[in-house]
């Protein structure tokens, strides 16, 4: 399934850990250099600025390779097209995959490029033999993303493959007749909802340990997909668009105030639940849905200009802001205000009375020479 | 945490046995940090709150309200660099640690809340006449004083353009400004002369160790302007482009100097990015003076692929070289 070798990606992901152990001063930079060892990776990942300009640079050279070709074969270039793009997106999807597997390239730009590049190619010459039908082109989207988000466990292509994947089945439910278009913001909740648990239910399990971040974009778009299926603005907006309902300004749609809940309510509910479970993508999702509420309102009821608007709304978040910080002065109930890095831990949760409690029961002896400045994490030279 | 890797490590004898019990009391003991959650909103306030003000004044600015709005934005202003002044830790040449991130953002609130008062009396009082260079210097100073007084990037930030700003006004007459005319000939020149100020300028605070944090801000503004001077004066004046070429791999040497002594993999990426697109740029023009047949298309098509595949290579090895320094 997976291009790239499964046991460094599984050695990366062991070093990340014991880097994150020892940025919290948990352990000391000599565990750090012992256990390293044990876990080689020998992709190619170069820093994140050169994997910027070999992204752009690997674009040149195929923008310009395809140019050549039809400078080549000049006349003759219009009728065969499709089936040249199709031509090179295979051949740049076997230069990924050799860059993939012989030179060990592990998100280094150039196959980031290169899968962009293969799939594009690809699905522009089946557009163009298929006179650009929506559901054929739908329908390769899908399948390309979902190969690629497969393959090479690509987080931009697993949300592409999600976003094809509802597309196609709005467009098709939609052709049903009447019944279908009132139900549809209905059953695309029930869809997206679905796609949710599915990511959420795939998350803890171990045979997709290496699509933790596909798992997590497929969450995102599914929940802002949810969102929107049942958004007042985008309920009412599409389906007079779609459906030639010809709307007043003023006039409503059917089941109006059912959508104008739902506006308000779900932005709430994944605040709520993000809180109580911890879970950071369904509080940010949350926050930034509260945006959507504002510009929902804001749309239909323009009640106050919209410099008061920002005046008072910029109040209220400063002043929202700076409530929970002071009330997160000290952790409750497990929340922090403060970034976690460095000694964080260790001086906020004071770890080393814990640790001496836990290791020694309830009657921790003070002079059992484990004192405090013997653990070998506290001393060690980090660049803070 | 992953406990059963670290259990592993542990029994192999990688992991002591107080790290070990750190690392588990720790997994037990995990925080939810909000950090990066409240930093957005109070950012947001902050933008809003100071965006809905500029437009309450210029959307007021001849009603009888815009005084009280003016003692309100002064009233803003006043209070938020107050909070700030009493809050700040002492002044040192090195990075100061700011006391909350509640902190830095009233000082960006102090800030974006003078440059619109200081705007508001421009416009509507007056106040430095038609000496715009002078309405456009005082914020300037104010924010470069800001910066340095309560140690914060962003003003900084704010600070140098407030700089390009008045370098623009000072070196174009008002009169010609007036007229919309705008002498690129000195508009290129000056961003150059900025563009090398600004990097002096960083180069200087690491010399000198004062607020060496701040060389990163001064150098990237500096060498973007520099290099985007350099290039548009290239394709302005195309008799001579082949001789900007030259300085330009000159500006070049010096940031790849710079890039590796500083293990900058930034600035080596835009320094390639800038010196191919001026080596493409005479190179491309060279060709289709020589030759203006299909001949001079084909090499050009065999110049990107080539040059591309050359820059890869280099982009490679140097990753290799500043990653093993």
């Amino acid at each position: 399934m997976i291009a790239y070798n499964k046991e460094w990606l599984d050695n990366q992901a062991a070093n990340d850990d014991i880097d994150e152990a020892y940025e919290m001063y948990l352990i000391s930079a000599e565990e750090k250099k012992q256990a390293c060892p044990l876990f080689p990776v020998g992709f190619y990942s170069p820093n994140y600025f050169i994997r910027v300009g070999l992204f752009i640079l690997t674009f040149i050279i195929a923008g310009f390779s395809f140019g050549l070709i039809c400078l080549i074969l000049m006349s003759a270039v219009e009728s065969i097209l499709s089936g040249l793009l199709i031509f090179f997106g295979g051949g740049a999807y076997a230069m990924l995959e050799f860059f993939v597997r012989q030179k060990n390239h592990y998100r280094s730009g150039v196959d980031d490029a290169l899968m962009w590049i293969a799939g594009g190619c690809i699905l522009f010459g089946i557009a163009i033999a298929t006179d650009f039908n929506f559901n054929s082109m739908a329908f390769v989207v899908l399948i390309l993303a979902l190969y690629f988000a497969v393959r090479f466990a690509d987080i931009l292509m697993a949300g592409l493959a999600v976003i094809a994947f509802a597309s196609l089945f709005f467009h098709n439910y939609t052709q049903f007749g009447n019944l279908a278009k009132e139900t549809t913001p209905f059953v695309m909740m029930i869809l997206a909802g679905m796609i949710y648990f599915v990511a959420k239910r795939n998350e803890k399990n171990i045979i997709f340990k290496h699509y933790t971040l596909c798992n997590m974009m497929v969450k995102i778009i599914s929940l802002l997909l949810f969102y929107a299926a049942g958004n007042y603005f985008i309920v009412r907006e599409a389906s007079n668009a779609m459906f030639e309902l010809d709307l007043q300004p003023g006039q409503t749609i059917l089941y109006g105030w059912l959508f104008w809940i739902l506006t308000f309510l779900v932005p709430l509910l994944y605040i709520g639940w993000g809180v109580k479970t911890k879970d950071p993508v369904l509080l940010r999702i949350g926050l930034l849905l509260v945006a959507a509420i504002v510009f929902t309102v804001r749309y239909y009821h323009a009640i106050w200009p919209v410099e008061i608007v920002m005046l008072f709304g910029g109040i209220l978040l400063v002043l929202i802001a700076y409530l929970i910080t002071r009330w997160l002065s000290k952790p409750k109930m497990g929340f922090t205000s403060e970034e976690i890095k460095g000694k964080f831990i260790m001086d906020k949760l004071n770890l080393e009375a814990l640790v001496v409690t836990e290791t020694f029961g309830h009657s921790p002896k003070p002079d059992t020479g484990f004192g405090g400045g013997s653990f070998g994490g506290g001393g060690a030279s980090g660049g803070f | 945490m992953n406990i059963p890797l670290f259990e592993k490590l542990h029994s192999g004898g990688q992991l002591s046995d107080a790290s070990f019990q750190k690392i588990k009391v720790a997994d037990n003991n995990r925080l939810f940090s909000l950090y990066w959650e409240l930093r957005t909103i109070l950012y947001l306030g902050i933008l809003l709150l100071s965006g809905g003000l500029g437009i309450l004044v210029y959307k007021n600015i001849d009603t009888i309200g815009h005084q009280v709005i003016l003692a309100f934005i002064a009233a803003v202003c006043m209070s938020s660099f107050v909070y700030a002044h009493k809050k700040k830790p002492a002044y040192t040449n090195n990075k100061a640690i700011s006391p909350n991130s509640f902190f830095d953002y009233i000082v960006l609130l102090g800030c974006l809340t003078m440059v619109t008062f200081i705007g508001y009396l421009q416009f509507q009082y007056n106040v430095f006449g038609t000496k715009y260079g002078l309405a456009a210097f005082i914020p300037m100073v104010l924010l470069f004083a800001a910066a340095y007084y309560f140690d914060h990037l962003g003003v900084l930030s704010m600070a140098i353009t407030a700089l390009a700003a008045w370098a623009g006004f000072a070196v174009t007459p008002s009169t010609i400004l007036q007229d919309n005319d705008f002498n690129s000939e000195t508009i290129l020149l000056t961003g150059a002369l900025l563009g090398i100020l600004l990097v002096v300028a960083g180069l200087v605070s690491t010399k000198r160790k004062i607020k060496a944090h701040f060389e990163f801000t001064y150098s990237n503004f500096g060498a973007n302007l520099l290099f985007i001077c350099t290039l548009g004066a290239m394709f302005m004046y195309d008799q001579v482009y082949a001789a900007y070429l030259l300085v330009l791999t000159g500006i070049c040497f010096f940031f790849y100097k710079k890039a590796l002594r500083d293990r900058s993999f930034y600035f080596l990426l835009i320094l390639t990015l800038y010196f191919y697109t001026g080596l493409t740029y005479t190179i491309i023009r060279g060709l289709f003076e020589m030759s203006s047949d299909i001949g001079g298309v084909y090499l050009a098509c065999f110049y990107f692929i080539f040059s591309a595949i050359a820059l890869i290579i280099f982009l490679v090895k140097m990753n290799k070289k500043i990653k093993a320094s």
